[in-house]
């Protein structure tokens, strides 16, 4: 007799976390007028469930590494995997959060979340997991207001949801938090590793802050002109070891904050 | 003492907010009774005139003879008969010039290829007067219903579809991109997306088509039609019943205005709901 197992129910706490491999990944814009190389030789390896900072100054190519990833653009040589999926067209196993909330207007606030639930989600399991979210976001009392009701703060967190809402493999924050004001923000840091620990899926979270990413990332790595004809590339690798919760003031965070600032061309004196 | 300051200043307006006062004093007033103080101050005016024979009756009839007239048709049964013909070629031709906009413009400001076919050729055809159809309209249809419905669907097309393909074409493409990222696509994108996005629109394409079918309604009965409210205004023309004449004039204000009323208030819902 064949022995079946019962596969695990999905929970909350179930990992779906996805590795991504970057092989030889490379973007030309092509426009009537010119060419340009935006990211060239672009190879990163993300183990699933780690969490990556993309530091890089602005227009590097920061936005359409995250895009390309989500299949909203495609590289133009080398191929993008999440897990064993090789992405072709929209990927459907990670969910975005953009620098602006992008939420329905006409819809609430749990109707939104509800976005982004993977199509074929059973009614009552789909429920269930937007309780939760709402839960943790702290966002019960606005479940069933409008956008345009709540502050930014908290458009950015019903943001944050939908995306989580997919249960993605892989979840693409795009300057997630760049908007809010530095108070809000120092909020949504805390609440974004408080997510991870409940939700730990694959992060890769654009920052202009250097702080943020030594916060929050496991690995920080840093997007700059490394050819002669001005495209981007990995010019940085960093692994950060410390445990959470890490104090800014720790030698290695102070060290590790001075070289990246040096890297993106800020003289850290004055900071 | 310094309380009872602070509360002297709020409570004294300054006397520049007096002077801006007496607006803000009428504005107090219901909205509905100042709206009606010109149509009524006209009506005066136009009793004083005829009455005191100012104006002589065949140029103006007086207010009374007017509705005098609207309740002698009404016995005869005739403006019954000419209200609802029109009432019907009004709605029939915005109902399905309307849809016909909304599934065109819906196509040309969703599709570029579309647009590219058929941008230029509806463009043109809009900018052909009203009343440039009417004569071919009778020759193709004849006299009868059909060719009226057709001219009230031609005005009642445009605005719908001019409104919704603009519309379209300008609804925030960060919505759409976050739509698409978790997979949205086709049909179902047009659903969550795009069409709530232009509902307002819409609504006000359909308030502008509902005007544009009245007054095409009313050119197609001035030109070719036994039966109707144009009808009635070239008929009283030419028999010289003024009365009659002002009574389709103020009919037509009236029902324009009501149907424009009921539209406007779907359109406020729709406001409310999808903004
Ligand atoms: N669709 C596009 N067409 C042409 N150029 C583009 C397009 N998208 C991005 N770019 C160019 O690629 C560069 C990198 O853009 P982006 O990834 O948004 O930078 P970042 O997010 O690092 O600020 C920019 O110089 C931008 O002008
Ligand atoms: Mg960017």
């Amino acid at each position: 007799m064949a022995l079946t197992i019962a596969a695990p129910e999905a929970t909350s706490t179930t990992s779906t976390a996805l590795y991504v491999q970057f092989s030889n990944v490379s973007r030309t814009f092509t426009t009537k007028k010119e060419s340009r190389t935006v990211l060239a030789d672009i190879n990163l390896h993300i183990p699933a469930g780690q969490v990556l900072a993309i530091l890089g100054a602005s227009g590097c190519g920061k936005s359409t590494l995250l895009r390309s990833v989500s299949g909203l653009d495609h590289p133009s040589t080398g191929d993008i995997r999440t897990g064993t999926h090789e992405v072709n067209g929209i990927n459907e196993l990670c969910a975005v959060s953009f620098q602006e909330p992008r939420l329905l207007p006409w819809r609430s606030v749990r109707e939104n979340i509800a976005l982004g639930l993977a199509p074929g989600t059973e009614k009552a399991s789909g429920d269930a997991l937007i309780d939760e979210l709402i839960e943790l976001t702290g966002l019960s009392h606005a479940a069933s207001l409008r956008p345009r009701e709540i502050s930014g703060g908290m458009a950015q967190r019903v943001s944050l949801a939908r995306a989580l809402a997919r249960r993605p493999g892989v979840l693409l924050l795009d300057e997630p938090f760049g908007a809010l004001d530095a108070l809000t923000r120092l909020k949504m840091q805390d609440l974004l590793l408080s997510i991870h620990a409940s939700f730990p899926t694959t992060v890769l979270m654009v920052t202009h802050d250097v702080d943020e990413a030594l916060t929050l990332a496991d690995r920080v790595i840093v997007l700059g002109r490394s050819t002669g004809n001005g495209a981007a590339g990995v010019i940085e690798d960093l692994a950060i070891s410390a445990g959470q919760p890490r104090r800014h003031t720790d030698e290695k965070f102070v060290a590790d904050r001075l070289h990246l600032l040096r890297l993106l061309g800020v003289d850290p004196t004055n900071h | 003492m310094s309380t009872a300051n602070v509360a002297d200043t709020r409570e004294n307006p300054t006397p520049a907010k007096h002077k801006a006062g007496i607006a803000a004093t009428i504005l107090r007033a219901p909205k509905w009774l100042l709206a009606l103080i010109l149509p009524l101050a006209t009506l005066a005016v136009w009793q004083f005139v005829t009455v005191s024979g100012t104006v002589a009756p065949w140029t103006l009839p007086t207010p009374g003879s007017v509705v005098a007239a609207a309740f002698e048709l009404l016995e005869d049964g005739d403006l019954g008969k000419h209200i609802g013909i029109s009432t019907q070629r009004v709605l029939l031709g915005f109902a399905f010039g309307s849809l016909l906009g909304l599934a065109l413009g819906a196509l040309v400001g969703l599709s570029k290829l579309a647009d590219a076919f058929l941008g230029l050729s509806i463009s043109a055809l809009r900018a052909v007067p009203s009343l440039a159809w009417v004569p071919l309209l009778v020759l193709w249809m004849k006299m009868g219903e059909d060719s009226k419905v057709t001219l009230v669907i031609i005005g009642a097309f445009f605005p719908v579809f001019t409104t919704v393909a603009l519309a379209l074409r300008h609804v925030d493409a960060h919505l759409i991109e976050a739509a698409r990222s978790f997979g949205l696509k086709g049909l179902k994108l047009l659903r969550t997306v795009q069409l709530p996005a232009v509902v307002p629109s819409i609504f006000s394409g359909l308030r502008l088509a509902l005007a544009q079918a009245w007054l095409f309604l009313v050119a197609a009965e001035l030109l070719g039609a036994s039966m109707g409210l144009g009808f009635l205004l070239t008929d009283s023309q030419n028999n010289g019943r003024l009365d009659r004449l002002i009574m389709t004039i103020v009919l037509l204000a009236v029902f324009g205005k009501i149907t424009d009323a009921l539209l406007s208030i779907a359109e406020r819902w729709a406001i409310k709901r999808w903004t």
